[in-house]
């Protein structure tokens, strides 16, 4: 069997605003639930980086990219409905 | 470019009021559809917007954090502006100010860290200039940082503390942070170090005296023994002769060499063990530093433990008294809210602080509003300056509490008597901290008072009206026998036909001077309770139009008197002076009602009590009624005042006024006749009085228009007793006249004589009631056995117990009320005589 698909996530903040700190405990949450030892996440902060939020096209925070695998998907919010968010990584598929 | 173009132009106000809302109105969807999740946007430039809720809570949890560092050091940290005053304090500064209060104040914000250090006094005062200097040298920028280690003993122990001052921000002084740290445990260590080195020091130099002292002993020693054997001298002359061989001086030499080499051992030795001796020393130095120090540790840790322990007893015993505390905060503060009492804090200057529910409902404001409010708003003004007088009293010392009775302003705008108790309570330093007071509404206990006071009034008034009644009772029957002879004998001349007309017109004129002087008396027999009932059917309206001009006669002038009577009136079947006595009453009552003048309106009419009506009125009956209304435009009368009026000497006149009888006596007539009596009233606005009787369907006996008809005569045989001789003559004349046959008679025996000689049918009695020797009734009785078909007429100015009871004449006995006039004696007398015989 081949290497575990690794997913690469990005998340855009802002600075500690309360609703970017949530979606990174619910972000790394998740990932430890159900992506342990396949995930990579980057936060960025859209105050001190404006471009890369320019150049990702982000016009609101937080909002998480999930970069690999294919297709990106974007995702706005706190990530706190897991249900909904494995939806949209795909993952309601890969088992627990 | 000036600095005034940067501001908005006034004409853009509009536009930034719209945008404003745009603003307002777009942060609003965003956080509808991002259903608050997000916290910033941007636009295409990239550029963040922050939005209001995310900046708001990034900004408290920044300032959280700060505060949770700051709090959770051990070092007690205060921020100072450059003036000096504390803006902020961590918790440590916090509860260490809060422990340490009375020896280190100045822990608040907004206090002025530099004065305090600068009115520092006692121990400490020296090190408080040089922390103040110090800060003043930071805040002017003329010093980095600042420390100083200053001890800041509390009573139980020696503490030192290191004080640090630095500036708010690098570059800019404009403000200092000021951080004490307790120093004491370093400052003790360092203490037992330095006593321990200086103790190894002192060891080390005695040593060292000792050494010094055996080296001079010993040089002496070999000074002394070269001496003694003269080697100084054999060596020299050996050194520089260079002769080695003499055994003698052999001996010598190893002596020298013995003795310099034992010197030398000795000193090798020594050094050695001095060595060594210092070395022991310092081990044993810090050996004792380490026992001291685990000794410390041990004491440190056992008073650790102990106060631990003390700490728990103390937890424990707070929780019981604060548990305590609160049981009996919560008893207090419930026996303060459901106190029955008005019972209030109040500060010194008067404004209410706390006040309960009795107080409220007492005062009839809410709890609010009288918090807003201070006692002097709500006190009486004319009561204001003699409490005030008292609580200074009070504040002053002179006095602990004091009891006045004032009045306050109701909500109501009334005012109102309140017995008022107040005690102030002081701090323990005895400063005046708020009063106490406790307020008791005592309006209705003086008004009870005062009632009691104005029943007694009113009873002797009444005792007194009852004596002046019996008084005028007597005199009215007196002059109502003048009276009837007046009357009577006028009335005869009237008749005459042979006078001149200028003898008549003034016979008329006493005629109608003695019938007025005859009412006149009759009101005066009423006043005193003395007349008797004479039921009759009767016309409401007839009677009140008789009574007009009598009515007017009692109100004043600034009085409009209106009557609004109704065509189709019943009948009622009632003593009609009674009646007039009703309708008097009230008529006064409402003119005393109004003593600035006013409208009293008299009504009548018919109405209808149904069923539905008599479930409500308890004492009406079903049936059709006649009304009498007497309204008035008065003062009214209150629900209190109101339940009490029919009440015997219950009158809100003024003590002389009123006998407190009028209404009772009218409701007593009322009830006495079948009828009832209802009132509404409304302060302010008037009174109306409404009294219904059941209509009776018998034709009404109209004396007035029967007065004018001819009086029938008749040839009866008749006896008249009457003790007052001219009332004899008059009615021997009177009957005469009218064809009858008089026996005349003078008193009771008089009477019974002239019936035994008197062999013929003697028809009717006619007799005077009150006489002397035997009175009418007697005189009846007597002459009833022997003639048990005599009618009898009993004549009377006033009632008595003789012929009536409870005021009403007994069934069947005829009643003739002096005064009467020739035309109601030949009436009344031809009425009995053709009326069957009753008994």
């Amino acid at each position: 069997m081949s290497r575990p698909l690794l997913y690469k996530f990005r998340l855009y903040v802002a600075d500690d605003a309360q609703n970017g700190v949530l979606a990174k405990i619910n972000l790394a949450a998740i990932c430890r639930a159900y992506l342990p030892d396949q995930h990579e996440i980057e936060i960025v902060d859209v105050l001190v980086e404006p471009n890369r939020a320019l150049k990702d096209g982000i016009f609101m925070t937080p909002t998480l990219i999930k970069l690999a695998p294919s297709p990106v998907r974007r995702i706005v919010g706190t990530l706190s409905q897991t249900e909904v968010v494995l939806q949209a990584i795909g993952l309601e598929a890969v088992p627990v | 470019m000036s600095p005034i173009k940067s501001l908005p132009p006034v004409d853009a106000n509009d536009d930034i009021a719209s945008l404003i809302e745009t603003l307002v109105e777009t942060e609003r969807r965003l956080d509808e559809l991002t259903a608050g999740e997000v916290d910033t946007v941007s636009g295409r430039d990239g550029a963040a917007f922050m939005l209001r809720h995310a900046q708001d809570r990034l900004r408290q949890s920044e300032a959280d954090k700060q505060a949770a560092i700051l709090d959770s050091l051990p070092a007690h940290i205060a921020l100072l502006n450059n003036q000096g005053l504390i803006i902020s304090v961590n918790e440590s500064w916090r509860r260490f100010a809060v422990a340490n209060v009375l020896h280190c104040p100045g822990y608040a914000v907004g206090i002025n860290y530099l004065e305090i250090c600068d009115s520092a006094q006692g121990d400490a005062s020296s090190e408080a200039r040089q922390v103040a200097a110090g800060i003043r040298a930071v805040l002017n920028g003329r010093k980095r940082s600042f420390s100083i280690e200053y001890p800041c003993h509390s009573p139980t122990e020696q503490r030192w503390f290191l004080m640090t001052v630095s500036p708010l921000s690098e570059d800019d002084p404009n403000g200092a942070v000021v951080m004490h740290l307790n120093i004491t445990e370093r400052k003790r260590s360092e203490d037992i170090l330095r006593k321990a080195s200086s103790h190894v020091i002192r060891k080390q130099r005695k040593k060292i005296w000792v050494e010094m002292g055996l080296l001079v002993f010993g040089t002496a020693l070999s000074f002394f023994l070269a001496g003694q054997f003269d080697w100084f001298e054999s060596v020299t002359h050996w050194v520089l002769a260079n002769e080695l061989a003499q055994l003698d001086e052999a001996v010598f030499a190893s002596f020298f060499l013995l003795v310099g080499l034992s010197v030398f051992a000795y000193r090798r030795w020594h050094e050695s063990q001095l060595e060594l001796t210092s070395r022991w020393h310092v081990h044993a130095a810090m050996e004792l530093l380490h026992e001291e120090l685990d000794q410390r540790v041990k004491h440190r840790t056992a008073e650790l433990d102990s106060s631990n322990q003390a700490l728990y007893v103390e937890i424990a015993e707070r929780k019981k008294s604060g548990e305590a505390l609160r049981e009996s905060e919560e008893r207090f503060s419930g026996a303060f809210e459901h106190a029955p009492i008005g019972v209030a804090l109040v500060s010194t200057e008067g404004r209410w602080l706390k006040v309960n529910q009795a107080l409220c409902d007492l005062l009839g404001y809410s709890s609010a509003e009288l918090l807003a409010r201070t006692f002097q708003d709500i006190t009486a003004p004319e009561d204001l300056e003699r409490d005030l007088a008292s609580m200074r009293r009070t504040l002053a010392g002179e006095i602990g509490s004091y009891q006045i009775q004032k009045r306050f302003i109701h909500a109501s705008g009334r005012s109102m008597v309140v017995l008022l108790n107040v005690s102030l309570v002081r701090d323990s330093n005895g400063h005046p901290r708020y009063f106490i007071k406790q307020i008791q509404d005592i309006t209705d206990r003086l008004a009870a008072e005062e009632a009691l006071r104005k029943t007694e009034g009113q009873l002797r008034q009444s005792q007194k009206m009852e004596a002046v009644g019996q008084l005028a009772g007597g005199v009215a029957h007196d002059f109502n026998n003048l009276l009837t002879v007046i009357i009577g004998r006028a009335e005869l001349l009237e008749d005459r036909a042979d006078l001149p007309e200028k003898v008549l017109r003034n016979i008329k004129l006493i005629h109608e001077t003695g019938s007025r002087a005859a009412v006149l008396t009759r009101q005066l027999l009423q006043f005193s309770r003395q007349q008797i009932l004479q039921p009759r059917v009767i016309d409401l309206n007839a009677l009140i139009l008789g009574m007009q001009e009598l009515l007017r006669r009692l109100i004043s002038e600034d009085i409009e008197l209106t009557f609004k009577l109704s065509a189709k009136l019943g009948k009622i079947k009632a003593d009609p002076g009674q009646i007039e006595q009703v309708i008097m009453n009230l008529v006064i009552n409402a003119r005393d009602a109004m003593p600035k003048g006013g409208k009293i309106s008299i009504e009548t009419k018919c109405v209808e009590f149904d069923e539905k009506y008599c479930a409500t009125h308890a004492d009406a009956t079903a049936g059709p009624h006649v009304m009498i209304a007497v309204a008035d435009t008065g003062c009214g009368m209150d629900e209190k005042v109101r339940a009490r009026i029919f009440e015997p000497f219950f009158t809100t006149k003024e003590i002389g006024k009123g006998t407190g009888l009028g209404l009772s006596t009218v409701y007593g007539i009322v009830k006495q006749s079948g009828g009832n009596i209802y009132v509404h009233s409304e302060v302010n606005h008037g009174t109306i009085f409404k009294v219904y009787f059941p209509e009776v369907k018998e034709r009404a006996q109209a004396e007035t228009s029967a007065a004018h008809l001819p009086v029938p005569g008749g040839g009866e045989t008749i006896l008249l007793v009457e003790d007052e001789a001219n009332i004899r003559a008059l009615l021997n004349e009177i009957l005469t006249e009218k064809g009858y046959t008089v026996l005349v008679a003078t008193d009771g025996e008089d009477a019974i004589a002239r019936s035994k000689n008197h062999q013929e049918k003697i028809h009717l009695l006619l007799t005077d009631v009150v006489m002397p020797k035997m009175n009418g009734k007697e005189v009846a009785s007597r002459l009833l056995q022997d003639r048990p078909d005599m009618k009898v007429i009993f004549m009377s100015g006033y009632t008595s117990d003789a012929i009536v009871s409870r005021g009403v004449l007994d069934q069947g006995i005829e009643f003739l009320e002096k005064p009467f006039t020739s035309t109601s004696v030949a009436r009344r007398v031809r009425q009995v005589l053709d009326s069957p015989i009753a008994h």
